[in-house]
């Protein structure tokens, strides 16, 4: 197995800073799961194709099962479990999620959350730009694409997204 | 009272909040306190002897649990319709797909696992495998391989009406075939295990309970009480969690009895794409006698399922696809047949509709090719053709009132705009070289809740336990996937008692806690389930104080249902729901990619408990129905999917769903009392023929076989000149 190559990391998870004292080349994936014990990132490919594992990334939806956790040193991670902190800019992705019922198995549905609030905060920056049509149908499919989800049928996710097409997040995003 | 009615209303799903957030926990959510990581040692070979294994004598093997099947006490062989398919390879016994397990391994670290893993060597001594599917219909019947079980369903005489030689019929013969598909739930398959004194636990990701108790009660020999199933919640199902936990049950309990240790064994997805259930591939060859009016009266089909290396649940699924051979169409004269063949591919399984999708995809293509050959408009011809009430089954099957086929295609045809479209389409195509539009109507129907006698022989029965708070506690085996039972069977519960939601309780099943009320397929819960809810509520009511009592009812037939298995003549179903789709689509022949542009889905599935969750289920069929025909493509070569992961075998995302006009038919008022018919598969049935049709119209091309793939639609378009 070799000698194993240890770093400490540090970077802010969910509002608070923490250090982690571990393999760098590890999935952030395991890290969050295993280390953390944030169980609502989830894992359902392993490569990047089906979204369910999305965390944000200095406000930025990322697949945390393609990142190592070295990568995150210095940087902001979000998971689901802090959208629905009281002081969360997120509630209200939430909220709309469950007024139009956009869940079955609810596997994927964190990471389309987490994918809603990277796409909302895109809006959000563009929203004064000419030619962005922010919350048009196909701009909510095109941002959600790379989340699979095998129940729905799209059809209340679509909506849920639809819905909030009034609300903005300004907060957060970090620098990039 | 009236104003109390929960039932047809739209209650939010009650698992939404929990999962929405993140908080909902499947199976490995859960800390592994002090357990083991297992894994199955697998065979590389299709077909062979398994002589034994070796360990690397250069590894420390001190911290590995290794099982083999000399560990095994009780029955080696997994219960289902048959007991052919052993937990763990014998010694000298015969291995049947490349991935059968032949050991078992754990270690708590889980890259000390993968090194373990790498480190075992396997001895099998290779036999020849059987040829694949198609290859075996090709095949001259003298030469090929018998079927493991034929069924045969026979009703007035065919054969008379094929050789009367009448100028006035016109004979149509075709054969349609369908593919492997992946039920692609998106939480992998995962269970743990652990042993209290000598009672074994397990807890995971599965559908149905009861089969998994009765699947470790064989295996370590235990009575009933003995053995404990925990069903987590469960990240999709979709019928791949209906029997295969069973096995996967067997493995971490055999590695935490050696070992003394809980154990987990998850899959990752590339081994639950390559080894797990699919939905079975199948041959159909149908021939049929039409009338130049269009009226069929006789049909002769014959169908080869391939049910992979063991028999799983196969001769059920071939019932339900022989059932459903002949379309909800009416035709005197019928002889249905199907084979099951066996080949060294990891055994087919339990998928959405059950067999049934397949009978549709054949006979709804060979509805087109009926209508191309006699020159009637294919709405029409379904039109002549279509049950009615009183029509009589291949079964002889009286349909009774409960008939909707004229109402769902009507319907369809309506909100669709079909002929408006039809009209608008041909035109476009005429102005277009570079993209081609098409459309395609599907009328289906699905037979609800088991075949036959199936629901008299499980036997099933649900309690209603009040707490001392009033609180109505439903003990029932079924669980939810997804599909919405938690919400629904509270809701039928909480109407009948004429109580809030609240008072109403529904957790995940125990087999410690829960009696069987049967497994949570084939569409049964809400019709079944619920109706055994319902009726243990009204025992209830006749008390005036539940507080503490406790209600016990058992699944009743309805009265008049008669059904023969040998002869398969009778009331093969206690209930079919109805469904109509049209499907919109065009084709860049650039990129030979269909892009859907509107499904239209009219159902008739008898009183909608709760409108909402119901049209989830049908858009979420709708989606895996057009993602089997023109999207997800498993390609077998040499006996195993080659293309295993979710990057190669694409399922719909967001952007490949247009807009769904979907409407139940609103038959209320003849229901005049609890009447729910089963939805969860109907959907997985239409829109798969509806795409392929719609694909065909748009390309003129002949369309036999889905998947539909580029490089196919490539081929026909070049046969075509």
């Amino acid at each position: 197995m070799g000698e194993e190559n240890h770093a400490k990391i540090m970077f802010n998870l969910n509002g608070k800073d923490v250090s982690v004292d571990t393999n760098p080349i590890r999935r952030l994936l395991d890290v969050l799961r295993e280390d953390f014990k944030l169980m609502g990132t989830k894992e359902g490919c392993g490569e990047g194709e089906c979204g369910a594992c999305t965390v944000l990334m200095n406000g930025r939806a990322v697949l945390s099962c393609l990142i190592t956790v070295g990568s995150v040193e210095g940087k902001t991670i979000e998971t689901i479990e802090s959208f629905s902190q009281d002081e969360s800019p997120y509630q209200e992705i939430i909220t709309s999620y469950e007024k139009e019922g956009a869940c079955q198995c609810g596997f994927c549905i964190p990471g389309f959350v987490v994918s809603t609030a990277d796409y909302i905060r895109n809006n959000t920056k563009a929203r004064y730009t000419e030619g962005h049509e922010p919350f048009s149908e196909n701009s909510i499919k095109r941002a959600l694409s790379g989340n699979l989800c095998r129940c729905t049928g799209y059809e209340n996710i679509l909506k849920a997204v639809t819905q909030l097409s009034n609300y903005t997040i300004t907060e957060g995003g970090g620098n990039d | 009272m009236a104003e109390k009615r929960l039932v047809g209303k739209s209650i939010p799903r009650v698992d939404a909040p929990e999962k929405i957030r993140g908080f909902a926990k499947y199976i490995d959510d859960y800390p592994l306190q002090d357990g083991l990581y297992g894994a199955i040692v697998r065979s590389p070979v299709a077909h062979g002897i398994f002589k034994g294994y070796a360990l690397d004598e250069n590894w420390e093997w001190a911290g590995y649990t290794i099982v083999s099947a000399d560990d095994i006490t009780g029955e080696n062989a997994m219960t289902s319709v048959v007991s052919d398919h052993p937990f763990l390879a014998v010694t000298g016994g015969v291995i049947n797909y490349i991935g059968e397990a032949c050991l078992l391994i754990a270690h708590h670290s889980k890259d000390m696992l993968r090194e373990g893993l790498r480190r075992i060597k396997l001895d099998i001594e290779e036999l020849k495998p059987l040829p694949d599917i198609e290859t075996q219909v090709e095949t001259d019947e003298s030469q090929r391989p018998k079927p493991f079980d034929t069924f045969n369903i026979d009703k007035g005489d065919p054969k008379n009406i094929f050789n009367s030689n009448d100028p006035g019929i016109t004979i149509v013969e075709g054969i349609y075939t369908t593919g492997h598909q992946e039920q692609m739930y998106l939480e992998v398959q995962g269970m743990e295990s652990w042993w209290e004194g000598d009672k074994v636990c397990v807890a995971g990701s599965l559908q149905c309970p009861y089969y998994v108790h009765g699947a470790l009660r064989s295996l370590f020999g235990l009575p009933a009480d003995k053995v404990r199933v925990i069903q987590t919640d469960t990240g999709g199902a979709f019928g791949g969690k209906e029997e295969f936990p069973s096995l996967l049950a067997g493995h971490v309990a055999l590695l935490s009895k050696k070992s003394g240790k809980r154990v987990r064994i998850i899959f990752d997805r590339e081994e639950d794409l390559l080894y797990t259930t699919k939905r079975h591939p199948t041959v159909s060859k149908i021939r049929t006698a039409v009338r130049n009016d269009g009226e069929i009266i006789a049909v002769e089909t014959e169908t080869f399922m391939d049910t992979g290396a063991y028999i799983t649940l196969s001769p059920v699924v071939l019932a339900r696809c022989v059932l459903h051979m002949t379309a909800p169409y009416e035709i005197p004269h019928s002889k249905i047949i199907g084979h099951l063949c066996k080949t060294n591919t990891p055994p087919n399984g339990a998928y959405r509709g059950f067999g049934a999708p397949q009978a549709f995809f054949a006979m709804e293509m060979h509805m087109e090719d009926i209508a191309k050959r006699l020159k009637i408009d294919p709405v029409k011809l379904r039109s002549i053709n279509h049950h009615r009430k009183g029509s009589l089954t291949m079964t002889s099957q009286n349909m009774g009132d409960d008939v909707w086929c004229a109402e769902v295609l009507e319907k369809a045809v309506d909100l669709s705009e079909y002929y408006k479209k039809k009209s608008e389409i041909e035109a476009f195509n005429k102005l277009n070289s570079r993209k081609k539009r098409g459309i395609g109507l599907s009328l289906v129907y699905h037979g609800a809740a088991f075949t036959g006698g199936g629901e008299n022989k499980m036997g099933s029965v649900v309690r209603l336990e009040f707490d001392d708070n009033g609180v109505a506690h439903i003990r029932a085996s079924n669980m939810d996937m997804g599909q919405g039972s938690k919400t629904v069977l509270r809701q039928i519960g909480a109407d009948t008692l004429g109580v809030d939601i609240d008072m109403v309780r529904y957790d995940n099943p125990d087999t410690d806690v829960v009696p069987d009320s049967g497994p949570t397929v084939a569409s049964r819960t809400t019709m079944i389930v619920g109706g055994m809810i319902k009726k243990a509520c009204e025992v209830a009511l006749k008390d005036s104080d539940n507080k503490g009592k406790v209600y016990e009812v058992g699944y009743e037939q309805p009265p008049g249902l008669k059904w023969d298995e040998d002869k398969f003549k009778g009331d093969a179903y206690p209930g079919f729901s109805y469904m109509a789709s049209v499907v919109e689509l065009e084709v860049d022949l650039t990129t030979l990619l269909p892009k859907f542009l509107s499904i239209t889905a009219i159902v008739e599935a008898g009183q909608v408990i709760n409108p909402e969750l119901a049209r989830g289920q049908i858009a979420g069929g709708i989606a895996q129905s057009i993602g089997w025909a023109l999207m997800e493509n498993p390609v077998y070569k040499e006996n195993l999917m080659r293309n295993p992961s979710l990057s190669k075998l694409l399922i719909p995302s967001i952007e490949d769903i247009p807009e769904l006009k979907i409407e139940f038919l609103n038959v209320s008022e003849s229901v005049k009392d609890y009447a729910p018919k089963g939805i969860g598969e109907l959907p997985m049935n239409s829109p798969s023929c509806a795409s392929a049709i719609a694909l065909s119209n748009a390309l003129d091309i002949d369309i036999k076989k889905i998947p539909i793939t580029a490089s196919a639609i490539y081929k026909a378009i070049s046969e075509k000149g």
